[in-house]
């Protein structure tokens, strides 16, 4: 598969400061990417800079094979961004906002009217179609933000923290959205997200911190990498039991109310085989992006309340 | 037409957002409503006894509505004249509030150029403040003629279009330039509260340029705002001193036209100079086209650092 994005050694500065530190990956097309890191990471200096609203300091780029700094035309024709803050007009209707930005990219009213019919259904723009922006819900603004990054069909869509703000159940519409133009338009998808659970479907990610990338890989890849896995022994809490825990192979392990909570990494289907007579039930469970990113920066990400 | 799309469209969106800003359209008539309650509550009566005063010598030959109408011009030049400088003021208050809410960015990611959106910008102010004055001017110059006759010309007519023009294209090249210095809408508006309170005094709606000493007429009549307002007051209440003038039979030499222009400001002067209703047209043009190329070179320098 070819690849949507290209980066090398992209660098941007202020002054003194380095905002992104000579970063290189790259993104297939058709792939779910996403760029992980705290707030002040770089994330959305680096989607600034990709998708021509930054001038870069150094490095190169190509997005769907055209070079950034070139080529910029053709590349904001090929790129749709949903920012982090909505950029849509509070006071115009859902309508004007949307056939007024058809116009950037040069379409007629009839031709913008052919293209949202294809929006109309999928992202039920009806009901909300003459209504202010300011008086839609929190969730509702989102589609049409997406509706607006699309509406000149983009090869990559550029996804700055969609989720950020939004209530729990708006959150699962703004998902289950990405995950439509994933399955029918074969979109190349480029998330940023500080929400850990939100990576757990990316094909890809890259994690930032301080403007440089300290891992990459699949989501399995890096848990595998920088997480162990735990292993919940409900039993009890006993001399016995202590014994056999001291003698085994196990990283710590603590006691809490019905079970052992004990990290290992290695052996748990023999652990649990050989003390199955003091065992009542047991769960394995992975390590979490969460634990991934605390392990890689020694910071816990923002909770994610959904 | 579809490389014109991209420039008509984001002209379109900021009519349309300053359109459906009741508060801005309110905001930027509050000087001129201003104006209109101090004449109805003293300043016609002011203007009115200098009139009289001047007049007292020609027994019965100026009639008391000729005069009345007279004043009427002169309030109507006054509010003509300030709702040039506060029209376009509001409606490029969107380019302060394009950047503090980062909807630049949006544009700048599509394939409209930078110089398209600054002119967007100068179009859609243009556009606006002309036909929001021009709709002050026909219902003022309907109530006037309701009142009794202005003795208004053809010429005087389309010389006036030409003058509303002319400012409301040398107000926004002006603005446009002093907007870049804004960072957010606190400053904006602050600035907004320090034009509305002086450009009554600056254009001589509230006391006449001639009471003011030597220095600061020179200063207030290098503003072109002011020579707008003297331009105006020309076009407008120029047939009914004429009129005014017949009436007295040339008894006086012209003596009373000529107190009444001196007193009223209908000249220009500058440095000791006298200058032509021609010459201050000419001067009009060149600073208009100064800050014109001024914000053509620096705007897009503006936009290349975001």
């Amino acid at each position: 598969m070819q690849n949507a994005i290209e980066v090398n050694k992209l660098q941007k500065k202020y002054g003194d400061m380095t905002a992104v530190n000579n970063i290189s990956f790259s993104v297939k097309q058709g792939e779910l990417f996403a760029f992980l890191g705290e707030n002040g990471a770089g994330k959305s200096t680096t989607i600034n800079m990709l998708s021509t609203i930054l001038p870069r300091t150094s490095g190169e780029a190509r997005l769907m094979g055209h070079e950034l700094g070139k080529e910029d035309d053709l590349i904001r024709n090929e790129i749709g961004i949903v920012f982090q803050n909505s950029v849509l007009d509070n006071k115009l209707t859902v309508k004007q906002n949307l056939m007024t930005r058809g116009a950037y990219y040069g379409y007629s009213k009839s031709e913008m009217a052919d293209r949202l019919k294809g929006f109309w259904e999928e992202f039920n723009l009806e009901e909300i179609w003459n209504r202010k922006y300011e008086k839609l819900s929190g969730g509702q603004r989102r589609r049409v933000d997406i509706v607006r990054a699309l509406i000149h069909k983009p090869s990559i869509l550029f996804l700055d923290e969609p989720t950020t703000g939004l209530d729990p159940m708006s959150r699962k519409m703004v998902w289950d959205y990405i995950n439509h133009l994933r399955r029918h338009e074969k979109l190349t998808i480029f998330l940023t997200t500080h929400y850990m659970e939100e990576t757990a479907e990316a094909d890809n990610v890259v994690i930032m911190d301080k403007g440089n990338i300290i891992a990459e890989g699949t989501p399995a890849e890096l848990k595998s990498r920088y997480t162990g896995k735990k292993l919940i022994w409900y039993t009890e809490e006993c001399e016995k039991n202590k014994q056999i825990l001291e003698n085994s192979n196990v990283h710590k392990y603590q006691y809490e109310a019905d079970h052992y909570n004990i990290a290992m990494d290695e052996g748990i289907t023999e652990f649990v085989w050989k003390n199955r007579d003091m065992v009542k039930d047991f769960e394995v469970i992975k390590g979490t992006m969460d634990d991934v990113f605390l392990t890689l920066t020694g910071k816990e990400m923002v909770e994610c309340n959904g | 037409m579809a490389k014109l799309r991209g420039l008509l469209g984001l002209t379109k969106r900021n009519m349309l957002v300053y359109f459906n800003n009741k508060g801005a359209i309110f905001f930027s008539m509050l000087t001129p409503i201003i104006i209109l309650a101090l004449y109805l509550l003293f300043l016609k009566n002011t203007f009115l006894s200098s009139l009289e005063g001047a007049a007292a010598g020609l027994g019965n030959l100026i009639s008391d509505g000729d005069m009345d109408q007279f004043v009427n011009g002169l309030l109507l030049t006054g509010i003509i004249s300030t709702a040039l400088l506060t029209i376009p003021y509001n409606a490029l208050e969107i380019i302060v509030k394009d950047r503090e809410d980062k909807v630049d960015l949006d544009m700048i990611s599509t394939p409209v150029k930078r110089w398209e959106i600054i002119l967007s910008y100068f179009l859609a102010a243009v556009t606006t403040a002309f036909l929001q004055t021009m709709i002050v001017l026909s219902c003022g110059i309907g109530i006037l003629a309701a009142n009794g006759s202005m003795y208004l010309v053809a010429t005087d007519l389309i010389k006036l279009v030409g003058v509303i023009l002319l400012g409301t294209v040398s107000s926004t090249a002006i603005f446009m330039f002093i907007m870049m210095f804004f960072k957010n809408m606190g400053t904006c508006s602050a600035f907004m509260g320090i034009l509305s309170a002086v450009s009554g005094f600056v254009i001589g709606a509230y006391i006449p340029l001639s009471e003011f000493n030597k220095n600061i007429q020179n200063v207030c009549n290098l503003v072109p705002a002011t020579g707008i307002s003297i331009l105006i007051r020309n076009y407008l209440s120029g047939g009914i001193l004429r009129h005014m003038d017949e009436s007295i039979g040339g008894v006086d030499n012209g003596a009373f036209m000529d107190a009444m222009r001196e007193v009223f400001s209908f000249n220009t002067y500058a440095f000791g100079k006298s200058w032509t209703l021609n010459q201050s047209c000419t001067y009009i043009i060149i600073v208009t086209v100064l800050f014109g190329l001024a914000v053509r070179i620096i705007y897009p320098k503006v936009y290349n650092k975001r």
